[in-house]
C-alpha cells in the first residue's frame, strides 16, 4: 500500500516537473524576444524598366523570407539569397526568422512601375515648400526618388502647416486613369497624412473644374506611421492640366506632445497611370 | 519523492528526450528551447529584463536615464520622476536607497572619487544646472549656465546632459540638449574653457549628449564626446583641441562608458524618428573598432574602410537604451528612456 501511494505521488511529480520544464524553457524564455524588421540596402519603390530590391539582416543564424504575390511571408516562403528583380508592379513582403527568436513583423514595400510617357512634362509649385525641406524644387515630385526615412536627403518636399498646391502639365495624347501622391506619416516627427486632396482639371490651363477628391477614412484616429500612397481617379481623357491641392493636417491633435502646433506635410512623388 | 528520485527522474526525462529526438530530426519546438543570446565575439550576453524591476507604487520611474557604480558595488540611477530622482540598487537589483525630489530633469550621472571620497554629479536639463552631491544626496555645489563664456543669452539655453571629472578636479559639462558646448570648470567652479558648439563642421557637435575621459592611454588622456544625432564620437585633447571623429553610422550613441580596454554605449535608436524604438548596445575595442552590438547587427568593416557599415537593431530587446554600466564581472546594466517606465535590465556575459 505504501509503495503504491509513493508511486502515485511520483507520477504526479513527474507531471509537474515536466510542465514546469515546458513552461520555463519553451514559452517564458525563447519566445520572449522578437526580431526587428529586415533592412533595405538599396530600394526605391518607383521604377520604369525593372526594380531591384536588396535586403539585409546581418544576424548570425537569421534568414529573410519573402513573397511577391501579396500573401504574408512565413518561414516556408521563398528564402532571400540575392537581390530581387521584378518587371511588373508588385508588393514585396518580407520577414526575418531565427530559431531562438520570434519572427519579425512583416514589412511590405510596394514596387511601382511608372510609365515614363504618361508623366507630367512640367511641374510647378503654386505654394512654396518650407525652406527647411526644399528638396530640389518642383522636380522633386517627378524624379522617381523615394525620400529616405531619415528625411535628410533632398527627395522630400516638406510643408509646415501649409497646403501643397501643384500644377502638372500632362503630355498630349495619353490616356490617364489615376494620379498617385506618395507621402509620409511619421507622427513622432510631427509629420501627418493630408487632411484631404482635391484634383482639378483643365484643357487650357486657365479654367479648372473639379475632377476628384480624397479624404482619410478614419480622420479622427491616430494615423499609422509609414509611407502613404494616395490614389485619385482621373476621368476626362483630353486633360492637359491638373491642379493638385494636398491639404495639410493642420494643428497637431490633443494626444500629440506638440498639440496645437502646426503639422508637417511631406510629399516625395506624384505620378500618373 | 526524495531528492535522489527527483534527480533520477530528471535524468530519465532528459535521456528519453534525447533518445526520441536525435539532433538532425528535432522539430522546431525543441530548438526554441535555446536561450536567446545577443552580442558578438567575446561580448555575448544572456538577457535579464527583470533585473531591476520594482513596485511602481513604491519606487516610480519615468525615463531611466543613467547608471553609475560606487566602489562597494552599489548602483545609482537617475530618473526624472521627482518621487525618487536617484534609485540605489545592489547587484541583485534590490533597492538599497531612494532619494532626490528636486531634480525634474535628472539626466546625466557621473561618479567622481575626490581625495578618497565619492561624489555624484547630476545634470538637470530642466533646472538648467549641474548639481554635485554626496552619495546620499547632500548638495555640495551647483553649476549654473556659463554666463562668463559670452555664448549664452540666459540659463534657459543651457540644458546639460552629462559631466566628466578629471583627476585634477576639473569638471567638463556637455550641454547636449542646449547649445552643444563642452564647458570646462576648475574644481572651484571657475570657467576655464568652452569648445565644441552646435554645427556640422569638424569639431562641432550635434546633440553633445555624453562625455567621458578616455584614460586607456594613461600617458595621454583624451576627451570623448558623443555627437549623438551625427552618429559620431568626437575626440578632443584635455584642453579642447579637436582630434578626430569616429563615425558610427546607425548608432545614436548616448554616452561613452570607458571600462578596461573597451568603450560601451547605449545606442538610443538606429534611425529617426526619435521614438522609433530601434536601440541596441555598442562596444568599441582599444582601437575604437566596433566589436559587438548586443541587440544590433553584426559589426562589419568593408575592406580598407575605417568606419563600419551602417548598424541597426536586429532584436527588440530594448526600445530606447539610454545608458549602460559595465561591472567588474563583465555584466552590463541598461537603463532606458521612453520605454513605458521600465526598470533597468541586466545583460549577463557568457
Amino acid at each position: 500500500m505504501l509503495k503504491i501511494l509513493r508511486t502515485k505521488r511520483l507520477y504526479q511529480n513527474v507531471g509537474l516537473v515536466f510542465c514546469l520544464c515546458l513552461l520555463s524553457c519553451a514559452s517564458a524564455r525563447a519566445q520572449e524576444f522578437q526580431l526587428s524588421e529586415p533592412q533595405w540596402q538599396h530600394y526605391s519603390p518607383f521604377f520604369t524598366d525593372a526594380a531591384r530590391a536588396e535586403l539585409k539582416f546581418e544576424m548570425p543564424g537569421a534568414s529573410i523570407f519573402y513573397t511577391l504575390d501579396g500573401t504574408e511571408p512565413t518561414d516556408k516562403s521563398a528564402l532571400y539569397v540575392k537581390p530581387i528583380q521584378v518587371q511588373k508592379s508588385a508588393v514585396l513582403k518580407v520577414i526575418a526568422v531565427h530559431p531562438d527568436f520570434r519572427a519579425s513583423n512583416v514589412v511590405s514595400f510596394p514596387l511601382i512601375r511608372i510609365e515614363k510617357q504618361k508623366q507630367a512634362k512640367n511641374v510647378k509649385l503654386l505654394q512654396p515648400s518650407s525652406p527647411k525641406y526644399p528638396g530640389h524644387g518642383a522636380a522633386t515630385l517627378t524624379d522617381l526618388q523615394k525620400g529616405s526615412p531619415g528625411l535628410q536627403d533632398l527627395s522630400w518636399l516638406g510643408f509646415e502647416g501649409t497646403d501643397a498646391q501643384i500644377l502638372l502639365e500632362l503630355p498630349r495624347k495619353t490616356k490617364s486613369k489615376k494620379l498617385t501622391i506618395s507621402c509620409l506619416s511619421s507622427t513622432g516627427s510631427w509629420i501627418f497624412p493630408p487632411k484631404g486632396v482635391v484634383l482639378e482639371g483643365s484643357q487650357n490651363g486657365v479654367d479648372f473644374s473639379p475632377l476628384s477628391k480624397w479624404s482619410p477614412q478614419n480622420a479622427t484616429e491616430k494615423p499609422a506611421d509609414g509611407p502613404l500612397f494616395i490614389e485619385l481617379p482621373i476621368t476626362p481623357k483630353k486633360l492637359r492640366w491638373i491642379k493638385v491641392t494636398v491639404q495639410n493636417y493642420g494643428q497637431l491633435p490633443a494626444w500629440h506632445p506638440g498639440a496645437g502646433k502646426a503639422a508637417w506635410l511631406f510629399i516625395d512623388e506624384i505620378f500618373i497611370d | 519523492m526524495n531528492r535522489r528520485d527527483f534527480f533520477n527522474l530528471g535524468a530519465a526525462l532528459l535521456l528519453g528526450a534525447q533518445l526520441k529526438l536525435p539532433e538532425h530530426s528535432r522539430p522546431q519546438k525543441q530548438r526554441n528551447m535555446t536561450e536567446p543570446i545577443i552580442g558578438h565575439g567575446d561580448f555575448r550576453y544572456k538577457i535579464n529584463l527583470d533585473w531591476g524591476k520594482q513596485d511602481p507604487a513604491k519606487y516610480p520611474v519615468k525615463d531611466c536615464h543613467e547608471l553609475v557604480m560606487d566602489r562597494v558595488g552599489r548602483i545609482y540611477m537617475t530618473t526624472n520622476d521627482t518621487h525618487n530622482n536617484i534609485l540605489v540598487f545592489n547587484k541583485d537589483g534590490l533597492i538599497l536607497n531612494a532619494w532626490g525630489t528636486e531634480y525634474p530633469g535628472a539626466h546625466g550621472l557621473t561618479l567622481a572619487d575626490e581625495n578618497g571620497e565619492e561624489f555624484l554629479y547630476i545634470t538637470d536639463y530642466d533646472r538648467h544646472e549641474v548639481i554635485k552631491t554626496t552619495l546620499t544626496g547632500r548638495v555640495i555645489r551647483v553649476f549654473s549656465f556659463p554666463a562668463d563664456s559670452g555664448k549664452y543669452k540666459d540659463a534657459a539655453e543651457f540644458k546639460p546632459t552629462e559631466t566628466a571629472i578629471a583627476p585634477n578636479g576639473d569638471v567638463f559639462i556637455a550641454d547636449g540638449y542646449g547649445l552643444d558646448y563642452v564647458i570646462q570648470y576648475d574644481a572651484n567652479g571657475h570657467l576655464k574653457n568652452i569648445f565644441g558648439g552646435k554645427g556640422t563642421e569638424p569639431g562641432s557637435l550635434n546633440n553633445a549628449h555624453g562625455i567621458a575621459i578616455d584614460h586607456r592611454n594613461s600617458a595621454e588622456p583624451v576627451l570623448l564626446v558623443t555627437s549623438r544625432a551625427a552618429n559620431a564620437l568626437n575626440r578632443y585633447t584635455m584642453d579642447g583641441r579637436f582630434l578626430d571623429a569616429i563615425q558610427l553610422p546607425g548608432a545614436y550613441i548616448c554616452r561613452p562608458v570607458v571600462k578596461g580596454d573597451h568603450v560601451f554605449f547605449a545606442v538610443l535608436i538606429s534611425h529617426e524618428p526619435w521614438d522609433s524604438q530601434t536601440g541596441y548596445i555598442l562596444i568599441l575595442d582599444k582601437d575604437n573598432k566596433v566589436v559587438s552590438c548586443p541587440g544590433g547587427s553584426l559589426p562589419h568593416y568593408a575592406a580598407g574602410s575605417t568606419q563600419p557599415d551602417p548598424m541597426y537593431q536586429t532584436v527588440k530587446v530594448f526600445k530606447h537604451p539610454h545608458d549602460v554600466l559595465a561591472d567588474n564581472d563583465g555584466n552590463l546594466y541598461v537603463s532606458q528612456w521612453n520605454a513605458n517606465q521600465v526598470y533597468p535590465a541586466r545583460l549577463e556575459r557568457i
